[in-house]
């Protein structure tokens, strides 16, 4: 089985309490690692799965049953040239050469502060332009997919959480 | 007094790179071996806990100087997260 890494980021429970560790590890995230920064709980998971998405759900599940929220999946799909770049194993200035539209024909436009100096491009898109011209693996994309749907989902308050693994077993499979 | 070392070589060598780093270990009871927290844990600081046995030691090991590199109180080599 593949190992998968991804981050969920988590609130709701107080890393100061005693048992803030135990709860985690008795709910099944001894292959996380649990850091308290910038205010949030980040539970960095290498997650043996048969499939990513499978790897996420049960992570999921695995944050709530410890009795944490969770907040979003992480590497987000949201993401900045400097992130193209490091995702996609390109330079910076290969990057703005395709988003200035002087080398890259169809390149996805920003979806995100469009109108700052900082846009943001959403990884989807991104991933599958580079899938068509063998820049990047078919695997980015669908993990790009995986978790743009968690976040989707995660974004939606009321989205009840039976159909997080719906969603995502079909964004996987899409 | 010294602390006492973490019995996985490559989860020590974390721990003593985050205290090099200006990370204070705090050994406490459970699962968890000890808390790692950043020389700003007197206000909004980085915390980091260290397990006793993950089930990965080197996936872990490599997560916590993960977490040690992203501490937004080190001081910066580079910040070059601008876009243009």
């Amino acid at each position: 089985m593949k190992t998968h890494e991804f981050t969920i980021i988590a609130s709701g429970l107080n890393p100061e309490a005693e048992d803030f560790e135990d709860r985690f590890f008795d709910a099944g995230c001894d292959d996380a690692t649990l850091s308290f920064q910038k205010g949030v709980i980040i539970i960095e998971f290498a997650r043996e799965a048969v499939s990513f998405s499978k790897a996420v759900t049960s992570a999921y599940r695995a944050v709530l049953g410890a009795g944490a929220t969770v907040e979003r999946v992480e590497p987000d799909y949201l993401v900045s040239l400097s992130e193209i770049a490091e995702r996609s194993g390109k330079t910076r200035q290969a990057i703005s050469l395709y988003t200035n539209g002087n080398r890259g024909e169809g390149f996805p436009a920003p979806v995100a502060r469009v109108t700052s100096n900082h846009p943001l491009w959403d990884w989807e898109e991104v991933a599958g332009w580079l899938v068509e011209r063998n820049a990047l693996p078919k695997e980015e994309l669908v993990r790009a997919r995986v978790v743009k749907e968690a976040n989707l989902h995660l974004d939606a308050t009321d989205a009840p959480a039976d159909n997080f693994v719906r969603r995502l077993e079909a964004a996987e499979a899409a | 007094m010294p602390r006492s070392r973490h019995p996985d070589k490559e989860i020590e060598q974390a721990v003593a790179y985050a205290e090099e780093e200006g990370w204070t270990l705090v050994p406490i009871k459970g699962h968890a071996w000890g808390r790692l927290y950043c020389a700003h844990h007197d206000r909004d600081g980085c915390k980091v806990s260290v397990w006793s046995t993950p089930k990965s030691t080197g996936n872990h090991a490599r997560a916590l100087v993960r977490a040690v590199d992203r501490c937004p109180h080190r001081e910066r080599k580079e910040d070059n997260d601008e876009d243009s």
